[in-house]
């Protein structure tokens, strides 16, 4: 494993912190998907899941931020000496822990292998993300499988993979209204981003596809199969072979 | 953290109790209360609450004192505790008893507020609500009369 | 010791404070809708604030308690009743064996929370004993309460016991007795006015917008639920389209679609979102919208990051206040 150390130190000034509620403060490193940003997402979440402050409840990584969640009536309680509000206390603890906080890179990713079963029923908007890109259905399928994607976060259900790396040529937009239930195994699009929807859900991504694999597993240690840092590949099954997953992992 | 008006609400608790001696634990903070021995009446009603463990939930008993300062037919709804008076059980709805209402013993006629509970005072004999001495939100005491009442004979 | 199912009603779960510390693998926090009437019927009853209860949903459920227990009924007036008299709320309520408890309509709120003295003893899964419908995950089997179920109940606590004795010794007829003492909190079932904070994007949508978000109405659509409630009424557009990076969401955050209506994130919600944030409900007034209903109508008023934590402290302390003035009554017992 090699590791390179750089403290944030001198980034301190980029990154900005606002409120979500008098209960939660976002870290946001920046506006892109990015590996850079991201490994500084994960150094800060990671820290602190070990080693955090009284009154904090836990953290949500995203792609490019770190939203802190946290007691206000205990932050208060435990550092309010002053007429400082705890999201002021929570915002100066977090700007110490980041002039110190170093970023680890890990090496070797490990690849995760999903097989989907692209378009009819799994996947009903696949001719319009290949309509919105002037593609065919099968010039979409060919470029979201042969891609390597990072997992750059778990979240918006449990398990569901944010993953970088999809190519320009087909994006697409939300729906203009989420839909109220999407099958488990759902594979999507939305924007620039793709994902698997590892439960059912409502959501308002563009589904082209499903994957029989499943991603959540609540009975685990670690509920979630995916985790940050990992790297995806998709592969095209048809629909024999994904009733043969599923009857083999079921 | 408990605050100086919580303290004066435990004291007078434990004042109008059974108990003579009392130790408290919270948040780390210790508090021990110890009373002098109490004058006649009030050891009678204490022998009173001994006998029946299930009126310490109620404020009924206090009613009592009540019951020897009445004048005449008149009688008097006094206050269980020290907190604030509401003649409403919620705010927009209509008050519990009215002048000229009639009401049962044991009929809720107000709600006295101690320490973020609210204490319903009922009437302990039936009669005709004549006058209210206090007004609504008004900080009453341990004893303070509250509604005068016609006895129904 | 149990609770059996007699009818599951429109929908009753096992809730309780909900499952913290796995946002980071994307899953809900979950929980009582209403956690400030949870809190409260559980302190009534002598459990942790944090104990699991039933979340009955608007009408129709039926329990019946297999033992003499301990119980309170907390948050909406559902209009509970047994042997068709009504249930007094906000109180610690003894009932005898075999006793039926059935929730008989909605008079005021959406939700009620019935606690057993001891919590139910149920496997907690990721450290909580909430239902997680949508993933299967913890509360009674994963699921919804249906007809016919069996929860264990978990040990009573001193106190719990002693109340139980003291209203077991009230009780003369009928089967069930009560104390004539409540916590004052229904005041804020039937609110229309809900205190929100400006959201991080809520620059970002139109001037119009932001003007009609604050003042004028809205509506609880039918397509609402533990997840989150679609709102209809004034549609709120953007100054110009964009899009955004998925980021954290939190309970009580109002996210706009494209199609200009609001969602108001609850319980269940996703951890992260990625429509724009035009509000954040301040938690003290969260249990205000969990008691709300499909058709009700709400308004959202302005408030500062200020207020809205001097809210939180308030709340806070007036449930200390109570667990304090409870632990006089548990003295007071003995």
């Amino acid at each position: 494993m090699v590791r390179k150390i750089q403290t944030m130190k001198k980034n301190l000034e980029e990154i900005q912190m606002k409120p979500l509620g008098e209960s939660a403060l976002t870290v946001q490193f920046g506006t892109e998907i990015s590996s850079f940003i991201n490994k500084k997402v994960k150094a800060l979440a990671t820290k602190l899941h070990s080693e955090s402050f009284s009154g904090f409840i836990e953290c949500t990584p995203a792609f490019a931020s770190v939203t802190v969640f946290f007691d206000p009536f205990i932050v208060k309680r435990t550092y309010g000496e002053n007429e400082k509000s705890s999201f002021q206390i929570v915002r100066a603890i977090l700007e110490q822990i980041l002039e110190t906080l170093v970023e680890e890179v890990e090496s070797t990713p490990r690849i995760v292998d999903i097989p989907v079963c692209y378009g009819g029923d799994f996947g009903p908007d696949l001719d319009f993300v290949a309509a919105h890109n002037q593609l065919s259905a099968d010039e979409v399928i060919h470029l979201h499988a042969s891609a390597q994607y990072p997992v750059y976060m778990i979240g918006f259900a449990p398990g569901f993979p944010y993953l970088g790396g999809l190519s320009e040529k087909i994006n697409a937009p939300r729906r203009p209204s989420p839909r109220t239930s999407i099958p488990a195994g759902s594979v999507g699009i939305a924007g620039s981003q793709t994902g698997v929807y590892p439960i059912s859900t409502p959501g308002g991504w563009q589904l082209i596809g499903r994957t029989p694999m499943a991603l959540f597993r609540p009975d685990r240690d670690q509920p979630s199969v995916l985790s940050a840092g990992d790297i995806v590949k998709f592969v095209p099954i048809t629909k024999e072979e994904y009733d043969q997953y599923q009857e083999r992992w079921q | 953290m408990i605050k100086m008006s919580d303290f004066q609400e435990m004291v007078n608790i434990i004042d109008r109790s059974s108990v003579n001696v009392f130790t408290f634990e919270y948040d780390g903070m210790k508090m021990k209360l110890e009373k002098q021995p109490v004058f006649q009446d009030k050891v009678q009603k204490e022998e009173v609450n001994a006998a029946v463990p299930d009126q310490l939930l109620s404020n009924e008993q206090t009613d009592k004192a009540a019951k020897d300062e009445a004048v005449s037919k008149d009688e008097v709804i006094t206050s269980p505790m020290v907190g604030t008076f509401y003649t409403r059980a919620n705010e927009g709805e209509e008050p519990l008893v009215q002048i000229g209402d009639i009401v049962q013993k044991g009929q809720v006629v107000c709600i006295v507020e101690a320490m973020k509970l609210f204490n319903e005072v009922q009437a302990d004999v039936d009669g005709e609500i004549v006058e209210v001495l206090v007004e609504d939100g008004d900080v009453v005491e341990y004893g303070q009369p509250l509604f005068k009442l016609k006895k129904r004979s | 010791m149990s609770v059996q199912i007699i009818r599951p009603g429109l929908l009753a779960t096992i809730q309780d404070l909900g499952r913290y510390g796995f946002q980071q693998y994307g899953v809900v926090v979950g929980g009582a809708m209403d956690s400030l009437s949870l809190r409260l019927a559980n302190v009534l009853v002598g459990n942790e604030e944090g104990e699991a209860a039933i979340e009955v949903t608007m009408m129709g459920t039926s329990l019946q308690f297999n033992e003499d227990t301990l119980i309170s009924i907390t948050g909406g007036s559902l209009n509970p009743v047994i042997d068709g008299n009504p249930v007094p709320l906000w109180r610690p309520v003894f009932v005898q064996k075999n006793t039926v408890l059935s929730f008989t309509g909605c008079k005021a709120g959406c939700r009620a929370y019935v606690a057993v003295a001891g919590g139910f003893s149920i496997p907690n899964v990721m450290n909580s004993k909430s239902t997680y419908i949508r993933g299967e995950i913890g509360g009674f089997k994963g699921r919804a309460l249906q007809e016919g179920d069996l929860i264990p109940l978990g040990e009573e606590s001193s106190f719990s016991r002693k109340i139980k004795k003291v209203l077991q010794s009230k009780l003369k007829q009928g089967s069930f007795a009560s104390v004539d003492w409540y916590v004052p909190f229904e005041r804020y079932i039937n609110k229309s006015v809900v205190r929100v904070l400006k959201g991080a994007e809520f620059e970002k949508f139109s001037e119009s917008a932001q003007k009609k978000f604050f003042e004028q109405e809205f509506q609880i659509t039918p397509q609402s639920d533990r997840m989150g409630y679609r709102l209809s009424g004034a549609s709120l557009g953007l100054k110009q389209p964009f899009e955004l990076l998925s980021e954290a969401v939190a309970n009580g955050t109002i996210q706009v679609p494209s199609d200009g209506n609001p969602i108001v994130l609850l319980a269940d919600r996703q951890t992260t979102g990625g429509y724009p944030r035009i509000g954040q409900i301040a938690a003290a007034d969260l249990p205000v919208v969990a008691q709300m209903k499909p058709g009700d109508r709400v308004r959202f008023q302005e408030i500062s990051l200020y207020e809205a934590e001097q809210l939180y402290m308030k709340r806070e302390k007036e449930i200390k206040q109570i667990r304090t003035a409870l632990l006089l009554k548990k003295w007071s017992f003995e």
